[in-house]
């Protein structure tokens, strides 16, 4: 068992028992929001009128539960995902992967780290997957990468990743939105070209989209020659 | 007549608060916190429809499904588990069960999949007359 394969199981048990947790957590609130719909039904019943200030606010509190482990869930998917790349089930990690459930994942893992360098990432959806012959966690490794690189010269723009394929090879496109620090985030990402994090034996390049300005296309293939 | 399920879960909590939930639809659900004790409960009285955790302590959700299957081949199963790979399993889970769900689910989507499954089953067992 190597590195990965122990947090990537770590990972997967610990995702079970979250789901589980959510489960209980959604089924409890559900019951509460049963509970209050047959009284607010009974009140109406008796006098016609609905449930007091004090009901609403318990029914907007149980929604805001039920959205929460909506939220939760979303999350536990995407470990879910890291978890499989990582080898949680002892499967091979080599490839194909999904390049849009990457991506979806990858929006929602580095969500919170994008929060506080004030970017938002988007994912854009795509109609059907886009597979690419390479480990997942190489996938998710690059989209750090441009992220960090975005970071570093002070975050604030908001970064869309969608799954797509450029010159028949298939890809990450990455649009730089809007945002106070757009300017300097397209100057860093012009200037990245190769990415320097890959694993040995992979390589992974951004180039400029044509000349949208804007847009670039991130590649990953397999390499006989070290990324550096 | 109220739709009898049986719900199979080691996580008491949530077995117990959606099998409440179940009752005020109207459903008539009941309760196995093990394989072993969804087994016992199939021989006394069988279910329209099976609401099944995979992992649990003891005989796990795929033997348990496995066993079920035996005793009535054309029961559907819904398998909600926390577990999200339950479809790609490679022991052939999904082959078996009407539906392979995840958790947390929203109780509408159950719903929904309860009376699919119950449909189908209708329909299995008509094409099944002679």
């Amino acid at each position: 068992m190597n590195e990965n394969q122990c947090m990537a199981r770590l990972l997967a048990s610990a995702v079970h028992d979250m789901r589980n947790i959510l489960a209980i957590v959604r089924e409890s609130a559900g019951l509460a929001q049963d509970i209050a719909a047959f009284a607010a039904g009974q009140k109406a019943a008796k006098d016609g009128a609905g449930l007091s200030a004090r009901g609403d606010r318990i029914v907007a509190s149980l929604e805001e539960v039920q959205r929460a482990v909506q939220q939760g869930a979303a999350l536990s998917e995407a470990m879910d995902y890291m978890a499989q790349a990582g080898g949680a089930d002892g499967r091979n990690t080599s490839g194909p992967c999904d390049l849009t459930r990457t991506c979806r994942s990858f929006q929602l893992l580095a969500a919170r780290q994008a929060r506080a360098v004030q970017m938002v990432l988007i994912n854009g959806e795509t109609e059907e997957p886009v597979w690419i012959n390479a480990p997942a966690l190489n996938v998710l490794r690059s989209l750090l990468e441009v992220f960090d690189l975005c970071a570093a010269v002070g975050g604030q723009v908001t970064l869309r990743f969608t799954a797509g394929r450029l010159h028949k090879q298939e890809g990450i496109v990455v649009d730089v939105l809007d945002g106070p620090n757009r300017e300097m985030v397209l100057a860093v990402l012009t200037g990245a070209h190769v990415l320097s994090t890959m694993p040995f034996g992979w390589k992974a390049a951004l180039m400029p989209w044509r000349d949208t300005g804007s847009r670039y296309f991130l590649s990953l293939v397999a390499s006989e020659t070290d990324n550096q | 007549m109220a739709l009898r399920v049986l719900l199979i879960d080691d996580e008491n909590e949530f077995v117990d608060t959606l099998a409440e939930r179940l009752e005020l639809r109207g459903y008539k659900p009941s309760i196995a916190y093990s394989g072993q004790a969804a087994l016992q409960a199939l021989r006394a009285e069988k279910p329209d429809v099976v609401v099944l955790d995979m992992l649990m302590p003891g005989m796990s959700g795929e033997e348990t499904l496995r066993r079920l299957k035996n005793m009535y081949p054309n029961l559907p199963v819904i398998v909600l588990s926390g577990h999200g790979m339950v479809q790609d399993d490679g022991v052939g889970t999904a082959d078996q069960a009407f539906a392979c769900l995840t958790k947390p689910l929203a109780l509408s989507a159950l719903l929904e999949t309860l009376a699919a499954a119950v449909r189908a089953a209708a329909v299995d067992a008509e094409g099944d007359t002679p």
